[in-house]
């Protein structure tokens, strides 16, 4: 866990009780998901337990040194928004298998190479979703999504946070290592929330702790 | 308050359907019904009323949003269109089909049953510049790399003219050299024209004492005489002496013809437009390029005609014809025959000298291309493709023309028709 300025001004013992209940809520979340997960694609899905890293835009070669690794290929990205705001990076490692879970979505064998992006976009819809659903619920708020987008064909994750022109300054990532069996497939999911509302994150969890 | 609800919902211009989980169509906004080329009826299934869903793909994304109670996406890139609804705009618009992007709603648990919302969105625009962009970048990106093939193609010919200036300037210094070395050889020829008449008079001198000496009677003078005579290997050298001198004569004449023909191929004063002969151009490039062509040529056929001189760079002119020969020997693999055939007609204004060869000749779908710069079918370092074009710019500045006819496997013919006197001198020519 890599931890800065971010949440300096608070008394230390106060946000380490945050962190570890923020880390149990997402372990909960993560439970819950890989359970649906895999009744919807009839497989063993793995979604290891969260990394949190806190990160500042200066800082992105920290994260790259601190995630447990840094898998390059179609990026796909999906907004979150409502009481919490945010993004989920999804890197799909090129090799990776589709007929299995494409068929377990309804696409026919000759179909997945032909809609290979169409479904990426449905599986990183679906694993999102899987993943804050949970977490919503327990902090009892409402988060919605936004249409998932396709927004590198081959990069690493760590590069596309670097781009210089984009906005976010410092923000919290949840590092979720995903891995469905039959996809033959270990990646990366990164929910990234900028700054601004993890104080909004943390004032729910503190209702929790009451 | 739900009739305004259902105001709003017609009003609004996004497609709205809303199924339970088995996919009986409960609800359509006005936005489908006036766009779909059926009017959906409600309370039978969705696929009887669009069949153009598929509907394994659609029933497992259902079953996923209600597992989830989350909300999935299609987008026009990949999915333009999920239903057949007709483009809003049908006389200025270009396409039949509305594009869409599309998302599938979990709305919630009602009487039994779980309700989903289809919500479709018009992209069709935003799909058209997408498109007119992507189309549009491709040209681009495809004019781009056209342009990076002639900026290369550019710098080729930079150094290749850079390579020919060279050229040019060695030419000059052959031509300075040839000029130095043809004094001295000038006075050793005639210096060895003297000696051949001296030793021509001494031979002679010798020849009547030999005679003289024959008709004395002091056999011991004769003895003596004819023991010296053999000693120093007279009678050799008399015979040998002429011969020798006249082949080092003749060594001295062809390096003066080598000197000879190498000044007049740079002429060194031929950078000014001047009358010049025409066959005396030709003979001098003859003799350059003779080492080029004595291996595969058998015969060079000299068919000249009376020719005015002409107004012209005779260099340069030079240049053409050393690469029309040199081309025409590469062409020929062997019992090659070149004819040189020149003309003027009487009271015309123009010349020709057409350079005929038997060598393989040149297949028709590639003789437009032959004056192209770089053009060339020898291999790297045999040719440069650059002869015949720049051939081409040096009868161009003549105000002249040259063509081209040929056979494959019968041989090749490059006809040049020059003007007597050219208009506009002032022109200057770039090799
Ligand atoms: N007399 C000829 N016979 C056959 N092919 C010829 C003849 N002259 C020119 N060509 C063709 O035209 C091409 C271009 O000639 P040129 O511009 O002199 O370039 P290069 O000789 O360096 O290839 C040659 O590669 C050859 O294919
Ligand atoms: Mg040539």
């Amino acid at each position: 866990m890599t931890q800065n300025s971010l949440i300096a001004n608070e008394p230390n013992e106060l946000n380490e009780l945050r962190q570890d209940a923020l880390q149990e809520i997402f372990n909960i979340s993560m439970g819950q998901a890989a359970d649906s997960l895999a009744s919807l694609v009839n497989d063993r899905v793995h979604l290891s337990v969260p990394q949190m890293h806190w990160v500042e835009k200066s800082r992105v070669q920290d994260l790259k040194a601190a995630m447990k690794r840094v898998p390059k290929g179609a990026i796909i990205c999906q907004p979150f928004f409502g009481y919490l705001k945010g993004e989920i990076l999804v890197c799909y490692e090129q090799g990776t298998q589709y007929e299995v879970i494409g068929q377990s979505l309804a696409y026919s064998r000759v179909d997945t190479q032909r809609w290979q992006h169409e479904l990426l976009l449905e599986i990183t819809n679906i694993l999102g979703g899987a993943c804050l659903r949970g977490v919503a619920e327990q902090l009892n708020i409402r988060i919605d999504f936004g249409a998932p987008a396709l927004i590198d064909r081959h990069n690493d994750v760590t590069a596309i946070l670097l781009n210089p022109s984009s906005v976010w300054v410092k923000a919290l990532m949840m590092e979720i290592g995903f891995s469905v069996q039959t996809m033959s497939m270990t990646s990366d999911i990164l929910i990234c929330m900028p700054e601004h509302y993890i104080d909004k994150l943390f004032s729910c969890i503190d209702l929790l702790l009451e | 308050m739900n009739t305004v609800y259902k105001q709003i919902l017609n009003q609004l211009n996004v497609g709205i359907l809303v199924l339970d989980e088995q996919c009986t169509l409960l609800y359509a906004n006005n936005f489908i019904r006036d766009n779909h080329k059926h009017e959906p009826r409600t309370g039978v299934s969705l696929f009887s009323q669009f069949p153009e869903i598929p509907e394994d793909w659609f029933r497992k994304r259902v079953e996923s949003v209600v597992m989830f109670h989350n909300t999935s996406f299609t987008s026009w890139q990949y999915r333009p269109h999920l239903l057949n609804l007709m483009e809003t705009r049908p006389i200025t618009g270009t396409h039949e089909l509305m594009y869409q992007s599309c998302s599938l709603a979990y709305l919630g648990h009602f009487d039994q049953r779980h309700l989903i919302g289809l919500i479709v969105q018009d992209t069709t625009q935003t799909a058209l510049s997408q498109m007119k962009l992507a189309s549009t970048l491709k040209k681009l990106n495809a004019e781009h790399r056209q342009l990076q093939k002639l900026n290369q193609q550019l710098e080729e010919a930079q150094s290749q003219l850079v390579q020919s200036e060279k050229m040019a300037a060695v030419g000059q210094l052959a031509a300075g050299v040839a000029h130095e070395i043809n004094n001295p050889v000038c006075f050793i020829k005639s210096n060895l024209e003297c000696l051949q008449d001296y030793t021509r008079k001494l031979i002679e001198l010798s020849q009547s004492v030999e005679g003289l000496i024959k008709h004395i009677d002091d056999e011991a003078l004769k003895t003596q005489f004819n023991q010296y005579k053999a000693s120093l290997d007279i009678g050799y050298i008399q015979d040998e002496l002429p011969e020798i001198l006249a082949e080092t004569l003749d060594g001295t004449q062809r390096i003066q013809d080598i000197t000879t023909s190498l000044r007049d191929f740079s002429r060194l004063d031929s950078a000014e437009w001047q009358q010049a002969d025409i066959h005396q151009g030709l003979e001098s490039t003859l003799k350059i390029v003779n080492h080029e062509l004595k291996y595969s040529v058998d015969e060079i056929v000299r068919d000249y005609g009376e020719l005015p001189s002409v107004l012209c760079l005779p260099a340069q002119l030079n240049q053409v014809f050393l690469n029309l020969l040199v081309n025409a020997s590469q062409a020929i693999d062997k019992h090659g025959r070149i004819v040189i055939q020149t003309r003027h007609e009487t009271g015309s204004e123009s010349i020709t000298i057409r350079i005929t060869d038997n060598g393989k000749g040149i297949p028709a779908e590639i003789q437009a291309k032959i004056f192209d710069p770089f053009f060339t079918t020898k291999d790297v370092g045999q040719g440069t493709g650059l002869g015949l074009s720049i051939s081409y710019g040096i009868i161009q500045a003549h105000q002249g023309n040259i063509q081209v006819t040929s056979a494959p496997g019968e041989g090749t013919s490059f006809l040049i028709k020059l003007p007597v006197t050219p208009k506009r001198t002032e022109h200057t020519v770039c090799v």
